[in-house]
């Protein structure tokens, strides 16, 4: 054991004695910091989570704009299943209720694998259509009824009355993010092609890759074969502005929580320094024995450690007991009118703990660091003279 | 006399000249508790110009509120009830119509609300009649077409009062102005066309209106309305997203209180270290026979003064970074998910006078705490402390 271990010890019992609350109140700060640091970064995550999964499970991983009819990227490794569409905006109709709205047609026997969002009734035939449930609510339909749906832009202008053609709801869907759930509606490719008459054919792919297999990669290994003419999308393209905010409303949380790292480096950079003046003439004789300026350092900053040091470690695990309960449990609700979850999700990465505690390390580093140092350059003579 | 004594003899703690612990730490203390206290204000001017800017759009796009028919039949402008509020109040009292429509261009449609305006909101444009012939569209739609200023776009009117009548409607328009109000909601799907016109589109007759746009701040609680008709406050209409904002505001507070608790901590810690190292000084005040309550007094004097100089600080720092995000506008979001492109700040007096005594009320009680372990305190024990 070696002997700087031992002083420090000796002073940190000390203090202990002089400042009972005290070491535990410079540890709360830090422990405060962690804990709250921690379980906002869960709780994003865990939102991003949530939405990543819906935003990929309605637009496939990946949407290409290639309408040639034999695809050559097909065959690529990483791709799981390919599904094609045509969408266009037109205009569904029930009794006096109209909204425009975009048609998705799509190859139906592949919906319900490739998609992934809840779904009430089944997938379209032809001559049937899947609604939204916002949708539906504004229509005031409901399954098995008829609605009306015509395209105005594959009309000729003039041309007397629109071709409108009768679908039967034959499933609702909902899945709570952005706009979809009032903003969209699934046909079958061949119904597509009746309505969508102007098309000649379909609009691209949406592609499903591999689970774990990397979606840029994916996208790169499709472009060099398709050329940089056609339009390749992956989901984080087409939601940009959302993953992005999403990203930053992150960072400047930790950002804004660092404060309270700042704040209770402040309370620690106080106890250090008590401990410093209480110790001066001790410190006083270390020197004048021939102890270097490093060791008192050391000493210092192991007591800075081992106070809010062990304040982190007890905020982290505290929060992520929280987690755990609330993965395992849901006791925290959320209303379900204005989220799209009904309980308070959470998520936390072996990453996000490791950062907070290389933050955490890095305030304690600097604060004991600073302490030390100020003790250290003591002038000798003062210190051993020092009276209080 | 007391008071006097034991505030001097706690400013000579706070701020001797020496440099000595007891003046590092109430600084330290001070500048833990400035940056709580400031988080805090920033916190709630965030929330409230979230709120107000928010509002502010909504209620300049649409209305104070507005009267329609409970089956959103139109209404004769000319009818005795209709007519006698509008006389009552001819400047703040719009009649408006409203409906769908297909906006076409190229080969591209977007569905559209068409709102049929006399007078046009003055926050959106400049002009504030529009011509016969003419539509003013929002930016988003016009960005998502590529529509451009005195463009010929084509509307589609999907609203019509016989649902038996399959010839649909189109009309040309020339794009007079685009708007942008910052809402997406408003920005992607509205357009401004004459009176007139709309009623052409939306086979309306002369005298038919959709309903009344109410713009004065202050008389809806007068709006006397009677069956069929029902009036709804811009607030009511988008009461959902006011509750998302309500229900954001608590977290955030929590979140940044927690900063501040910190800060709190920190001068109870300061006050607690102060009186372990002025151990010394107390024992001779109290062998000099000072009483203990003024010794007590003297602590938290000294609380309140660390609470009140952080908290003034917090509010100076908080004025600052306003007044920088004001002037300059250098914290930007995304305006797609926020309604807005700028982080909105605004000044709310009562709730940073409010935070402002929370906090030298939370810092005297703070003080208060350490200062109690004074009465065990013995003055010979605490002349020999070493």
């Amino acid at each position: 054991m070696n002997w700087e271990k031992i002083i420090s010890d000796r002073f940190y019992d000390h203090s202990k004695i002089y400042g009972k609350y005290l070491s535990i109140l410079s540890m709360l700060g830090m422990g405060v910091g962690c804990f709250a640091i921690i379980i906002s970064i869960s709780v994003m995550n865990g939102f991003e989570d949530i939405v990543h999964g819906k935003l990929k499970g309605f637009e496939g991983d990946i949407r290409i704009y290639d309408n040639t009819k034999d695809i050559i990227w097909k065959n690529l490794e990483g791709i799981e299943s390919v599904m094609p569409f045509m969408e266009r905006k037109a205009v569904l109709e029930k009794t006096d209720n109209k909204k425009v709205v975009l048609i998705k047609a799509i190859d139906e026997e592949k919906m319900l694998s490739f998609y992934d969002f809840s779904l009430r009734g089944s997938v379209p035939k032809n001559g049937e259509i899947v609604i939204g449930q916002d949708l539906a609510y504004r229509l005031g339909t409901d399954m098995g009824e008829l609605i009306s749906v015509y395209s105005p832009i594959d009309q000729i202008v003039g041309l007397s009355s629109p071709f409108k053609r009768q679908f039967i709801v034959s499933g609702i869907f909902s899945t709570k993010v952005l706009n979809y759930d009032d903003q969209l509606a699934f046909i079958t490719i061949e119904d597509g092609r009746n309505i969508f008459s102007r098309k000649k054919m379909i609009d691209g792919y949406d592609i499903r890759a591999k689970d774990n297999y990397s979606i840029t990669m994916l996208k790169n290994n499709i472009k060099k074969m398709v050329g940089s003419e056609i339009s390749l999308l992956s989901w984080y393209d087409q939601n940009k502005s959302l993953v992005n905010a999403m990203k930053m409303e992150r960072y400047a949380t930790i950002l804004v929580l660092c404060l309270i790292f700042l704040v209770s480096t402040f309370n620690l950079a106080m106890n250090l320094s008590l401990i410093s003046v209480q110790k001066t003439s001790e410190i006083g004789i270390l020197r004048v024995m021939g102890t270097s300026e490093s060791s008192i350092k050391k000493i210092i900053m192991k007591l800075g450690f081992k106070r809010a040091g062990l304040g982190a470690f007890l905020g982290i695990c505290t929060a992520i007991i929280i987690i755990l309960i609330q993965r395992q449990f849901s006791i925290i609700p959320l209303p379900t009118e204005i989220y799209f979850m009904d309980t308070l999700p959470m998520l936390i990465h072996i990453k996000d703990i490791f950062l907070v505690f290389v933050i955490s390390f890095c305030f304690i580093f600097i604060t004991s660091f600073f302490s030390g140092r100020k003790l250290a350059q003591l002038n000798i003579k003062e210190a051993i003279q020092w009276v209080k | 006399m007391n008071t006097p004594v034991s505030f001097k003899i706690a400013l000579r703690f706070l701020f001797s000249k020496t440099g000595t612990f007891s003046s590092y730490a109430s600084f330290l203390a001070i500048g833990g508790l400035a940056i709580g206290v400031s988080a805090l204000m920033l916190t709630s001017s965030i929330i409230n110009g979230f709120d107000s800017i928010i509002s502010e759009k909504l209620s300049s796009i649409e209305g104070n509120g507005r009267l329609a028919h409970i089956f959103g039949k139109p209404i004769n402008i000319n009818e005795k009830s209709i007519d006698s509020l509008i006389n009552a109040r001819p400047k703040s009292i719009i009649p408006f119509t409203s409906g769908i429509a297909l906006l076409r261009y190229g080969s591209k449609a977007e569905g559209i609300i068409i709102e049929g305006l006399d007078t046009l909101p003055h926050s959106i444009t400049n002009i504030n009649r529009i011509i016969d012939g003419s539509i003013i569209l929002g930016q988003g739609i016009a960005s998502s077409l590529n529509i451009k200023v005195n463009d010929k776009v084509y509307i589609q009117s999907l609203s019509s009062k016989e649902p038996l009548s399959n010839i649909p409607k189109i009309k040309s328009f020339n794009v007079s102005e685009i708007f942008y109000s910052g809402l997406q909601e408003y920005d992607k799907s509205l357009a401004y066309v004459s009176l007139s016109d709309s009623r052409a589109l939306l086979s309306l007759d002369a005298g038919e209106i959709s309903g009344l746009i109410f713009y004065d701040k202050d008389n809806t609680s007068k709006v006397d309305i009677k069956y069929p008709y029902y009036y709804e406050t811009w607030k009511e209409k988008h009461a959902l997203l006011f509750e998302w904002i309500s229900i954001q505001r608590w977290p955030a507070y929590l979140m940044f209180g927690l900063i501040a608790i910190v800060g709190l901590v920190n001068l109870l810690a300061a006050i607690s270290m102060i009186i372990i190292e002025k151990t010394n000084q107390i024992g001779i005040l109290l062998a000099q026979g000072m009483p203990k309550s003024t010794l007590r007094n003297l602590f938290i004097f000294q609380g309140g003064i660390i609470g009140l100089f952080g908290g003034l600080l917090g509010g100076v720092l908080t004025l600052i970074i306003i007044f920088i995000q004001l002037k300059y506008k250098i914290l930007e979001i995304p305006s797609d998910i926020y309604f807005m492109d700028q982080i909105p700040v605004s000044f709310d007096y009562l709730v940073f006078i409010i935070i402002l005594l929370l906090s030298i009320i939370l810092s005297l009680f703070a003080s208060w705490f350490p200062s109690r372990k004074l009465s065990i305190l013995e003055p010979a024990n605490a002349l020999r402390y070493e």
